[in-house]
């Protein structure tokens, strides 16, 4: 299963689409928190680190989870049209091994990617000379590769089962429903009805990226941590990632 | 592969108590802290903000995603949602006034929840997505704390009179004739004069603004009647007033709140909404607070009118004024 896992991921980072949007994310990312732009949020001029930290994340935790979406939505699909299945079932390989090898090496690629994105954290806290911060940079990157690694996961089990256009499509519906999470339940708690009830089930299952995003922030820029939302979003991961145990396509 | 198994099966135990043992840790103490701030607030400048008014009389049930904690004056308790749904208001549970309003994180979520909600929710979402940083500060928190806090206060010792002075249909209604009618050019006009005025009035007050103000305000409902017939004016008029009484003296209670707290940032911020203009049940909200500032300069015991009357506070102005 290991091996299966490292070959996926090697597969995956190969791909130079991949560094393509890596890098054009992380040259957007410095030039708009380290020049001197006239960026404003809520009609209010940002500025200075502390103030920039959130927006450097935003950008960052935005191209990584399209970097998830994009590398998780093939992955299997291809398998099957390869018919690279049935070459690892006849060798012994459980079905669910093999998918969960499978969003495993995803979610792995998920993961190198926000390392990748956090030399421009680096480098961004070098332009504001707080170059002391780079332990903090490695536990933020952490934290904003858990949102990647859930859209990973989440992606990779749609596409057992759904078409990849559909699951891209439902891999940037949760990205938005994460993102806007607290929104959305506050929404849902003012109202009632079944729409309300659809609503708070589904949220049920997507962590607030949001929330990640803010003790991400919180680590690097100073500020209450508060783990329940990196907890909750753990445990959702480990979630998507047991019904790869549970969901497989027909056929080989 | 047994291996996997038992560690992947106690991953997933570890992680589901944590979250578990996390859910259920109760009120968070930011919320503990604000209450605790408002109620110390009360015990040194409760006369500054209204008279009479105390946070602690009043059990305070804050609302944290599926769970309600009542803070009263020694415990919190938590309980099952008395309200079907989140919101910012005072209702009565068990025979007794509740004042509900959600945990800081909730309400820095979407903004003030409930208050706006009824007219326009396009504009709620703009104004208050507008907020500097979109979070409420503390300040704001225990603001509005005080601001249901008092609807809780009106209710229990002058409900009949507040009563007395609902139109005779439902408020949506009207907001909605208020929202044709306020098309028309002359409406819109002297509308817009009174927005301006106002404003002036809370910077400055002076005496020929108020009496100015007072001829824009008789002139307007000259001209809803003009446009919708003396019926309907009649029914505006109760409604305009009664808000500006129930809700106006609210905002007036958020903004003393701001001001016992000496929080010039929040005060002006609540001063220069003046000069924009509003939608809905907002616009009274906003003139409401003003004539509130304005009668602490030239009706010093208006509070002591207001609900019992009832008298609105433009009532009481317009009082005031012919002694000018």
């Amino acid at each position: 299963m290991c091996a299966l896992i490292i070959n996926t991921f090697r597969e995956k980072i190969r791909n130079k689409t991949f560094y393509i949007v890596l890098i054009i994310g992380m040259v957007l990312m410095l030039l708009l928190t380290t020049n001197n732009s006239n960026l404003t949020i809520n009609g209010r001029k940002v500025a200075g680190f502390e103030q920039m930290v959130p927006v450097a994340l935003a950008i960052i935790g935005f191209i990584a989870c399209l970097l998830a979406i994009m590398v998780s939505i093939q992955t299997i699909p291809n398998e099957f049209e390869r018919k690279t299945t049935h070459l690892v079932l006849v060798r012994g390989i459980k079905p669910w091994q093999y998918m969960f090898a499978l969003t495993s090496g995803n979610i792995a690629a998920g993961l190198f990617c926000i390392l990748l994105l956090s030399f421009s954290l680096i480098l961004f806290c070098a332009f504001y000379g707080k170059l002391y911060l780079i332990p903090s940079v490695f536990i933020c990157s952490l934290l904003l590769g858990i949102n990647s690694a859930f859209l990973c996961a989440a992606v990779s089990v749609l596409t057992i089962k759904l078409p990849a256009f559909i699951a891209g499509t439902g891999g940037v519906l949760i990205y938005a429903a994460g993102i806007l999470h607290g929104i959305l339940d506050a929404l849902a708690a003012t109202s009632e009805g079944f729409g309300a009830t659809i609503v708070k089930t589904l949220l049920f299952f997507i962590p607030d990226f949001a929330a990640i995003q803010g003790q991400a922030s919180a680590v690097l820029a100073g500020g209450p941590f508060d783990i329940q939302p990196v907890a909750s979003g753990l445990l959702l991961i480990y979630l998507f990632l047991s019904l790869t145990f549970i969901t497989f396509r027909k056929e080989v | 592969m047994k291996l996997f198994k038992t560690v992947y099966l106690t991953i997933g135990i570890v992680l589901s108590a944590f979250v578990l043992i996390l859910g259920m840790a109760g009120l968070p103490s930011e919320d503990r802290e604000l209450y605790g701030a408002a109620v110390e607030l009360d015990k040194r400048a409760s006369n500054d903000i209204w008279p009479g008014l105390n946070i602690n009389d009043y059990p305070v049930a804050v609302r944290k995603g599926s769970s309600e904690y009542v803070i009263t004056k020694n415990e919190i308790q938590k309980r099952k949602p008395a309200l079907p749904v989140t919101a910012c208001t005072a209702y009565p549970v068990n025979g007794e006034m509740n004042v509900f309003l959600p945990s800081k994180a909730e309400l820095d979520s979407i903004g003030q929840i409930a208050e706006g909600m009824s007219s326009d929710p396009q504009y709620f979402f703009i104004n208050r997505f507008s907020i500097e940083s979109r979070k409420l500060s503390d300040t704001q928190y225990i603001a509005f704390l005080h601001h249901e806090a008092l609807h809780a206060y009106q209710y229990e010792y002058f409900e009949k009179q507040l009563r007395g002075m609902e139109p005779a249909c439902e408020e949506s209604e009207i907001e909605l004739l208020l929202e044709e009618a306020d098309k028309d050019p002359v409406i819109s006009s002297i509308d817009a004069k009174m927005t301006a005025l106002l404003y002036m009035l809370s910077t400055d007050g002076a005496r020929e603004g108020i009496t100015e103000y007072l001829s824009a305000r008789a002139a307007l409902m000259d001209a809803y009647a003009a446009k919708l017939g003396q019926e309907k004016t009649d029914l505006i008029r109760r409604y305009v007033e009664r808000t500006e009484t129930v809700e106006g003296t609210a905002r007036y209670v958020e903004f003393k709140t701001a001001e016992a707290l000496n929080d010039k940032k929040l005060m002006q911020q609540y001063l220069t909404g003046l000069k924009e203009k509003a939608k809905g049940r907002e616009k009274y909200y906003r003139s409401g607070m003003t004539l509130c500032l304005l009668l602490d300069r030239y009706d010093p015991g208006w509070k002591q009118q207001v609900f019992a009357g009832p008298a609105s506070p433009a009532a009481l102005l317009e009082k005031s004024a012919k002694g000018f």
